[in-house]
């Protein structure tokens, strides 16, 4: 990766601007041109860097019943466990915790009653001993910035 | 996450079916091209300009 890719990174994450070009603007900033700023996009996206480019919205307002569901599952149904899981589409996350509750995931469904059922599924899965449901209380910050370009003084190359 | 059903309980008051269609296709990966906007309002049926007051709305809207 070369360093105006650190720059595109840096600069992609604080969003896209709602008018006709969005890119010219981004490369003016950056100094280069539109065609070389969506040649890198598209080959960030290729080796992986870039996940998703596209717009992010809040599933409470959509509607959405969403929580995080703890379980202590043993270890040999874990993998297995962990896959069914997955396959639920409103499953955005999900991962192993070094802890006896050894397995967390976020739930989004469409209705309380889409949850119930589809947790009450979960429950019964063979090797799962514990489930608890913990929904979200008080919102305190949803944000993430990977910073990836250094400032000028912290450059030790 | 990607909304196939979005819920109609509560979100179907507030905004309408384009809008819907909007945030469907926003879920996925935007085009890369000089002018990305114009590609999905295209495939939306629908002029830019609609395209663009409708996002810039939903967000003030806070969705």
């Amino acid at each position: 990766m070369e360093k105006i890719d650190n720059k595109i990174l840096d600069r992609l994450q604080t969003g896209l601007k709602l008018e006709a070009s969005p890119f010219q603007k981004i490369a003016a900033e950056l100094g280069i041109e539109a065609e070389e700023l969506l040649r890198r996009i598209k080959k960030l996206k290729k080796e992986g860097y870039i996940r998703r480019l596209g717009g992010i919205f809040r599933s409470s307002r959509l509607g959405y019943k969403s929580t995080l569901v703890a379980l202590k599952v043993e270890e040999k149904n874990f993998y297995q466990v962990a896959e069914i899981i997955n396959q639920h589409s409103g499953v955005t996350h999900n991962y192993r915790r070094d802890h006896q509750l050894n397995l967390w995931f976020t739930l989004s469904t469409t209705s309380e009653l889409e949850q119930d059922n589809f947790l009450a599924q979960i429950k019964a899965l063979p090797g799962v001993k514990e489930l608890y449901q913990l929904p979200k209380e008080k919102f305190f910050k949803l944000n993430v910035f990977f910073k990836m370009e250094e400032e000028a003084g912290d450059d030790h190359e | 996450m990607i909304m196939n059903n979005i819920s109609d309980k509560k979100f179907g008051e507030i905004v309408d079916e384009l809008d819907k269609k909007i945030i469907k296709v926003l879920e996925t990966d935007i085009p890369l091209n000089l002018n990305p906007y114009q590609k999905i309002a295209e495939d939306l049926n629908i002029d830019r300009a609609e395209l663009l007051t409708r996002l810039q709305k939903l967000k003030e809207k806070k969705f």
